[in-house]
């Protein structure tokens, strides 16, 4: 090897070991932040002002070391200085965004004091609506992908007539205001015949039951996961089915074993969408099911009726309790989720 | 054995009309065609996979137009081969086998021959990711053999492997098809993959079969504008008849330079001669030659390419040449010497302008063929 050409692999190298080196550092600010945001938090509630003080500004210190140190252990190859200032043009926007979503929940969290978390901590009620807003979410989304995957499977595949219409059809609840959807729900329950015949006829009590806040869910979630599936399947290769189909499997077989397996991503993506749009929703809830403690009442509308009461600490409360619970199903749906849900 | 007869199936614009075709028991046939011409349209139907409107398609004497696909004992390996990417290449194997509920012992028996005969024993455990192409191709042929097919359909199956590949698989898969005796279709739009893999061919164009036979019967006598075009025969000829010629021959005038072409023919008469059928030659060299034709031409550009020597020439006509390598050292020092060309009468093979008269082929359609100019 040429002295050159030696000089060029050991500067490579180097550069290689700088990445490395920043993007472990990345990592360990990062968890200065966590760490010194959850004891700023704990410090706080204990009333301990100057260590609080101090745990918030070694917080957004870490931060800004954080972003910092995860831009420069970016790989920008040898696309010099053009590629070092558009990777932090585009990081720019990623931090700040960030910095701000981070921003607004720790104003919560510094807000809240201890009287509010232990009287959330103690209330049944609350301990209810924290049950209920996991059973039903759960439960809609476990209906939302039942609709969704031989839903978005027909609209991917088959040509039908008027398939463009029934894809639109799709996308209204997507748009349409949630709170309509409430509205609609009633309106459909106590002033068409076939929603009293629903209710009083066959006794599928929906209005003001709990039973309805799954169906409100459902409607304005389940186009989530019927769009990202139709995307999943999209991808699929059809030959891969028409092998399938050569080799002995029927069509139920083909799509068990090939076409199902194939859009798990698209079908977890699906089931992430829906079920934090079905466990943050509120403004349907209010007007469907309204919210009854013990009975109706989900996290959702716990915030509401205890910030109508003025307790904004306990409704604050209730919320970072919504946004840690969100937080945590949704790593563990990435994490875990991926890989063994559907695995078929 | 396969037959299709009369099969027709439309999908937006393009139908396939009236194909019919007979791949007799053990043979190895190769489906001629440039893109879109239905070739992988009319192995989808013999596969079930498409829903023919009308005809019928059987294996070994067997009626399987009804038919679904799994029942059709039918070993199909399509374009870019379609392997299962959730599946490691074991798994690819057995698909077929698991789908059709066979014991453990005959799945890990079968997966084992089919491997070993394929040479992939190696990659069982392996991921699909992680394949080269002549690997993959192993592997999706190894997936349908597994099965053990009454026939078996391969779509393009060396198209997407480099060149020195492509003509050691085409090798093996001749070897492969000859050890199993299996009925066996191969689509291609490449004539040396085609030459190398099978003796009977046919060429779809347009939905419709315009020549099946013998390949050597589609290189030296091509029926019709079409195939001599597909089958590389560049020198196309449309001129007037003026008689009877020597020896059963007759006289084409074309341009000012004449013809002979064989047999009896009157009026506008279409032929072809294949560019190595054209010698050139030094004129002081020329004997008198009975059923030939010598034109004084001019050499407007030389090509080499490798195994022979293309010529354009320029003379009353203008004609297309392959010369070896030693014929045309003997030309090359000769340079202010004049050059003709000889045609012999036997080397030109008049064209037909309807596909259903295309030699071998059993279609019954009576609509004229395409002309292209491809």
């Amino acid at each position: 090897m040429s002295p050159e050409k030696s000089m060029k692999s050991l500067v490579s190298k180097s550069r290689h070991g700088d990445r490395r080196l920043m993007a472990w550092s990345a990592y360990c600010w990062l968890a200065l932040f966590m760490g010194s945001t959850v004891l700023g938090v704990l410090v706080n509630l204990a009333e301990w002002k100057v260590a609080a003080r101090c745990f918030t500004a070694a917080m957004w210190i870490s931060l800004a070391f954080y972003f910092i140190t995860a831009l420069l252990s970016i790989d920008t190859g040898t696309r010099g200085w053009s590629g070092r200032t558009f990777s932090a043009a585009v990081f720019f926007f990623l931090a700040v965004f960030l910095a701000f979503a981070l921003f607004l929940v720790l104003s919560d969290a510094f807000y809240i004091d201890k009287a509010a978390v232990v009287s959330v901590a103690r209330s049944p009620f609350i301990a209810h609506a924290l049950r209920l807003s996991v059973a039903t979410s759960v439960t809609t989304t476990a209906i939302a992908l039942l609709f969704a995957i031989p839903m978005g499977y027909a609209l991917s595949r088959y040509p039908f007539p008027g398939r463009m219409l029934a894809d639109t059809v799709v996308d209204i609840p997507i748009v349409f205001p949630p709170l309509v959807a409430g509205l609609t729900l009633l309106i459909f329950f106590s002033q068409t015949g076939t929603g009293r015949w629903i209710e009083e006829d066959l006794g599928m009590k929906f209005v003001f039951e709990a039973k309805g806040i799954v169906l409100c869910q459902f409607v304005v979630s389940a186009s989530f996961a019927i769009r990202s599936i139709k995307t999943a399947f999209d991808e699929v290769d059809r030959r891969l089915e028409n092998v399938a189909l050569t080799l002995g499997y029927t069509q139920w077989g083909s799509f068990l074993h090939v076409s199902l397996p194939l859009a798990r991503p698209g079908i977890v993506a699906g089931a992430i969408l829906t079920w934090a749009r079905a466990f943050g929703i509120f403004g349907p809830l209010m007007i469907f099911v309204g919210s009854f403690r013990g009975k109706t009442e989900v996290l959702s509308t716990t915030i509401y009726l205890e910030q109508s009461v003025g307790h904004l600490e306990v409704a604050l409360t209730v919320a970072l309790l919504l946004i840690s619970v969100a937080v945590v199903a949704l790593l563990t749906i990435r994490l875990v989720g991926g890989k063994a849900l559907l695995k078929l | 054995m396969i037959r299709t007869e009369n099969l027709s199936f439309s999908i937006g614009e393009f139908r396939l009309e009236n194909a019919s075709l007979e791949v007799a028991d053990g043979e190895y046939f190769v489906l001629l065609g440039p893109p879109g011409s239905g070739k992988s349209v009319l192995l989808e139907c013999l596969c079930g996979l498409n829903r023919v409107q009308s005809g019928r398609v059987f294996v070994d004497g067997q009626d399987v137009t009804g038919i679904e696909p799994r029942g059709r004992s039918i070993g199909y390996v399509p374009q870019d081969y379609a392997l299962f990417p959730h599946f490691s290449v074991e798994q690819n194997i057995q698909a077929g086998l698991r789908a059709r509920r066979e014991s453990h012992d005959r799945i890990r028996k079968r997966t084992t021959a089919v491997a070993d005969l394929l040479g992939i024993g190696h990659l069982l455990k392996r991921g699909i990711g992680g394949l080269s192409g002549g690997e993959k191709q192993r592997t999706a042929l190894a997936r349908a053999l597994a099965i053990e097919p009454r026939v078996l359909l391969l779509d393009e199956p060396v198209s997407a492997l480099d060149e020195s590949t492509r003509e050691r698989i085409c090798g093996e898969l001749r070897l492969l098809q000859h050890e199993l005796r299996i009925t066996t279709i191969h689509i291609s739009h490449n004539l040396e993959e085609a030459f190398s893999v099978a003796d009977r061919g046919g060429i779809l164009y347009d939905g419709r079969f315009q020549q099946i036979g013998p390949l050597e019967d589609l290189l030296r006598r091509p029926a019709n504008e079409f195939t001599a075009r597909f089958m590389r025969c560049q020198n196309i000829m449309t001129g007037q008849s003026l008689g009877p010629g020597p020896n059963e021959t007759t006289k084409v005038a074309v341009g000012e330079a004449e013809f002979l072409i064989p047999g009896r023919h009157g009026g506008q008469v279409q032929f072809t001669v294949r560019p190595e059928n054209v010698r050139v030659i030094q004129a002081d060299q020329v004997h008198e030659e009975q059923d030939a034709v010598v034109l004084a031409v001019e050499v407007a550009r030389s090509i080499d390419l490798g195994a022979y020597v293309r010529l354009h020439l320029n003379g009353t006509v203008t004609l297309l040449a392959h010369l070896s390598h030693p014929a045309y050292t003997k030309l090359r020092p000769c340079g202010q010497t004049r050059l003709v060309a000889v045609v012999p009468a036997e080397a030109a093979c008049v064209l037909s302008a309807d596909p259903a008269k295309a030699s071998g082929s059993p279609s019954n359609d009576t609509t004229p063929g395409r002309t292209s100019t491809l």
